[in-house]
Parts: C-alpha cells; structure tokens; sequence
C-alpha cells in the first residue's frame, strides 16, 4: 500500500534516481561479497595488519618482524611462516589452510591466519578451542 | 526538495535493500584480534541497538584483559602473582577479591581432581622453561625436578579469608596461573558484554571459548576442537549450548629432545609432562572451570578423567587418550559433528 503511494507521488525523475541509488547498493553489496570469499590470508607483525596474501598465487612474502626478518610462504594448499630463529619452532609452526586458523613467531611477534575462505560452509567453526 | 529525498529513502527501505534499512538493525559481526596474556585473544560480537559504539565496547573489553593480565601474569615483574611468589615466603601477602575467588576456585578444581590441577605448579613450570615465550625449553635433570617436587602443593599455600592474603607454607614456591587466568578472563569478557548490553557475542582467548545468545542470522555459534595430531584439521564440531569450552593439549607448547616429546602440561605429581592423553576438551558452565578441569584431567588420564566428567553436573567432555582413541562424554555423544 504505502509502496504504491509512493510510486505514484514521485516524478519519473525520482524512479531514475532511485533505480540509480539501487544499482550502486546492489552493485557494491556484490564487490563486498566477492571480496569476504575470496582465500586470503593475513600477516600480522606485533599486532599489526602489514600485509594481505592471495592464497591463489603460491610465493615468498619478506616480512620485517619485531625482532629479525622473516619470509611467511604461500602454498598452494596454505601459508607457513618460515623462521629458523624464532625460539618456538613448535609451539605454533606448521602450514595452515583454513578460516581462522593462525600461527604465531611469539618472539619475533609475527602472525600469519587466514581469513574470508572460499571453504567457508556451514560446518565451518566460529572459533576453535585449542 | 527534502520530502522528494525522503520518498526516495523511503521506498528503498520498503523495497527492503538489506543494505539500507539493515544499517539499523544487528545484521553483522564485528571482530577484534590483538595480542594478550602470551597469547592471542578474539572477540566477536553483534552490536546491539542499545550499545552502537562498538570501538569503545572493545576498548574497554581488552583494558579490562589488561587488568586481568597485569595481575595474572606469570611474566610481569609487577603482577600481584609475581608480587605473591616473591614474597610469600616470607610474609602474608595482601590480595585482592579478585584473586581470592581464582584461589578458592582453583583449590576447588584441585579437590576435584585429586591435586592433579594445582597452580603451586610454579617453581617446576619455570624449570623447563614454560613460563615465557622467549625462554627456549629443556629437559631438567632428575636430581633439579625431584628438589622441586616438594614446593609443589596447593595445600601449603594458606589462603587467609579473613585478612584476604596469601603466604607460602614451604620456601621457594610459586603460583602459575597458566591454567584458570585465560578462563577466568573469559568469564570476565562476557559479564562485562551483558553490562554493555551485548547480547550475542563470542570470546575467545588462547583457545578457551564461550558464546553469549544466537549469531546474527540466529543460528546458534559452532565452536570447533583442534585435532590433537594434525593442526590443519579439526577433531570436530558442536554447536554451543553456551557452555564454555576448553581445550588442552600436549600439542601446544611443546618440543622433542632425543625423539621425545615435551610438553607444557606438567604432572604435580612426578615432575613431568603427563603421558596418558592427547588432547582434552571440557565443557563447563563458567570458562574458569573448563579451563583448569581440561589441565587436571589431561593428568588424571582417560578412565579417571572421565570419570570425574560424568560425575559433574554441567560438564561434558571429549578425551583423546595417548593411542588416539576418542572418548566422549554421554551428554556429547549426539552432539559432535565430524569433520573430515
């Protein structure tokens, strides 16, 4: 009821404008989603986002840490950090592949996870307890 | 002019663009990382109308993990923990509520689990070099552990509840609230959301978990468990009743000397790490309970362990013992969702 008023108050103008103001929500909402599906991961160096990876391009990304350099390596099916300096090989070392996952250099503070996974489903967690 | 404009809002938010008119509502998440309490800590909520401002909701979430963390903290100098191991052998140490009711709560979980949790596992913690991540672990040798086996007891630490202090019955020892301050700060996370009028929120602190109400798109939050073998993978997935959930594991802190393997979780008892499971998953009602019960029945092993789980109101749990075998509590059994 109230739609068909105001279709029938407003001017052929406004329909334009608003067709208009339609396409570019529908148009960024489209951007947005592409982007939250894509396979990224994130490297974090003392807390801080320094970089974004594709996980599609497999290679070697230097990264300066808090301490010393390292090179966090994009896999195919991954990302690992790779730092024979870092004190806490195992505590956190190891390739990860999936949605919020992470391993942390604790002493040289660098962090790599992954975010926004083309794996997502339902049965991906909200959080992991580890 | 303005009313044309307005119209045209206005049939936009009629049409429904979820974009538009869902600006009002609690459509989405909003997550924040940062590193705490040696470990990393995440927090994710749906903002609620009574509460917008969403930047001083998380500024006050992670000054009040800093509070916790300055009081808790096994490496701060300036901790009240720091402060308590460094004088309390030689005076009663005044403290606060706070720490009282993580004390009490901790002797509590070392009664139920026949001392195998008990946080006077300091000085035997700081031996192997688990205390901080800077510190590279080792081995100990025999005669090293058993001089500190007898500074390891709950029951020589006095808790005056009267005069609200803490002191030390035997010289050289030490409190590690390594294994209740992350729950404990979980718990505290989540009272302060509700204060904030946050009601659908999820906390998560170096693997310790607890949800509050539905997810935006009302469905309830899945918490996955790590698998204890393979970091790439998880054992599996439940929906969360709200309960917390907690996860230790010989997987976590850990390194191999001679072929062996060493971990973090050590047995109050002997000295060393405890042998007979690979990871334990508990839940419980309150984050500080599955977070010292999963470290006390990691030592207790599979029968014992279970055992307890079964005999506790509100808790559940899933074991995986030394041979990879998987034991799940009853009230779990229909519960868990297999990943591949």
């Amino acid at each position: 009821m109230l739609g068909k008023f105001l279709i029938q108050t407003l001017k052929s103008g406004d329909l334009f404008v608003t067709g208009l103001l339609l396409a570019g929500i529908i148009g960024s909402t489209v951007l947005l989603s592409t982007k939250s599906e894509g396979e990224m991961g994130i490297i974090e160096v003392d807390g801080k986002n320094v970089r974004w990876v594709n996980l599609d391009r497999p290679g070697n990304f230097p990264v300066q840490g808090k301490l010393h350099p390292a090179v966090v390596r994009v896999h195919s099916d991954g990302l690992e950090i790779l730092d024979n300096r870092c004190s806490n090989p195992s505590f956190h070392s190891g390739r990860i592949s999936r949605e919020g996952e992470f391993r942390i250099c604790f002493p040289n503070r660098v962090l790599i996870r992954i975010a926004g996974s083309k794996r997502l489903n339902s049965s991906e967690p909200d959080a992991v307890s580890w | 002019m303005r009313i044309r404009l307005g119209k045209i809002l206005l049939l936009l938010c009629f049409i429904g663009i979820p974009s538009g008119c869902g600006l009002l509502g609690a459509s989405t998440t909003i997550k924040e990382t940062r590193y705490a309490m040696g470990t990393r800590a995440t927090i994710t909520i749906v903002p609620s109308q009574k509460n917008p401002n969403t930047k001083t909701i998380f500024q006050l979430l992670f000054e009040r993990l800093e509070e916790i963390e300055k009081k808790m903290g096994r490496t701060d100098p300036d901790s009240l923990v720091a402060k308590m191991n460094r004088l309390g052998s030689k005076e009663p140490v005044p403290v606060d509520p706070e720490m009282m009711f993580v004390l009490n709560k901790s002797f509590y979980i070392f009664n139920l689990t026949n001392g195998k949790f008990d946080v006077t596992i300091g000085p035997l913690i700081r031996l192997w070099g688990f205390d901080t991540a800077e510190k590279r672990p080792r081995v100990p040798r025999r005669r090293e552990i058993m001089s500190r086996l007898h500074q390891v007891n709950f029951r020589n630490l006095e808790l005056d509840q009267k005069n609200q202090t803490v002191s030390f019955k035997t010289p050289g020892m030490g409190i590690d609230l390594g294994g209740v301050a992350k729950g404990y700060a979980v718990d505290q996370l989540l009272k302060l959301l509700l204060e904030m009028g946050i009601q659908r929120a999820i906390v998560e602190i170096g693997g310790d978990v607890k949800t509050l109400g539905l997810k935006p798109d009302n469905l309830l939050w899945v918490v996955g468990i790590q698998h204890p073998r393979d970091r790439g993978k998880l054992l599996a997935i439940l929906d969360s009743d709200g309960r917390a959930i907690a996860t230790s594991g010989d997987y976590e802190k850990n390194f191999v000397e001679e072929a062996i393997l060493y971990h973090h979780i050590l047995n109050p008892k002997t000295g060393y790490p405890a042998r007979k499971c690979q990871s334990v998953t508990v839940l419980a009602n309150s984050a500080l309970h599955a977070d010292a019960l999963s470290t006390g029945i990691f030592v207790m092993g599979t029968e014992m362990g279970m055992k307890l789980i079964e005999e506790l109101p509100g808790v559940d749990g899933v074991i995986v013992d030394i041979s990879g075998k998987i034991w799940i509590s009853t009230g779990l059994k229909n519960r868990l969702r297999y990943v591949g």
